[in-house]
């Protein structure tokens, strides 16, 4: 079925999206203009995070700018540019493997890591080397020591 | 010594901290990172910024 979703978060720096990727072993696909989901829009899913209540039309499912293979899944998460930000849209539907993707676990994990290669390369930029700390908790702390 | 500490939470959010800086350097040293990041929640405000606005409010009075 066709339950397109979207989570709110904006990413706008493609580099440490590719760089989230490469961290969970999901594969960024740029300049890919299509992705994988149900093909039809069965107006079967109304909920909060539908995509279009969310600003992503029907008739723009399966449209995007880059996409994302994730391993083991059918369906892919599409990027779709809104300004000047990518917004992950996919097909929640269970047998597409993408199911497990929430608001909660960051897109499982994804918006975490997009978070911490953009704040390191962020602290790079600045001449700091960060030292990482995964907390019981899930957090991911980066610790970086001024000149 | 002056640290930078990001914090990224599983949701995507995250918390900029300095430590160990004087004053208002500690919002300057974070403010363009915060500004890169662009989804700071909050940051936080430590010790050693109070304790030299304190004391350049005694220097001024």
């Amino acid at each position: 079925m066709s339950h397109v979703v979207t989570i709110k978060a904006e990413l706008k720096d493609l580099a440490a999206v590719k760089a989230a990727c490469q961290r969970l072993g999901w594969q960024f696909c740029e300049g890919q203009t299509t992705f994988e989901w149900w093909g039809r829009w069965e107006n079967d899913y109304d909920r909060s995070d539908a995509a279009y209540q969310n600003g992503i039309k029907p008739e723009e499912y399966g449209k995007c700018d880059h996409a994302i293979k994730v391993p083991g899944a059918k369906y892919e998460i599409g990027l779709v540019k809104r300004g000047n930000a990518y917004i992950p849209v996919y097909d929640n539907w269970m047998s597409g493997g993408l199911k497990g993707l929430t608001a909660e676990n960051g897109l499982g994990g994804f918006v975490q890591a997009y978070g911490v290669e953009k704040a390191k390369a962020e602290l790079r930029r600045r001449g700091l080397v960060a030292r990482e700390i995964k907390e019981k908790d899930g957090r991911i702390r980066l610790v970086a020591t001024a000149r | 010594m002056p640290q930078i500490e990001v914090e990224v939470a599983v949701d995507g959010s995250v918390v900029v901290k300095t430590t160990g800086y004087k004053g208002k350097s500690c919002q300057d040293a974070t403010k363009q990172l915060e500004a890169a990041l662009g989804v700071v929640k909050s940051d936080e405000k430590t010790a050693e910024y109070y304790q030299t606005a304190t004391s350049s409010q005694q220097q001024r009075q």
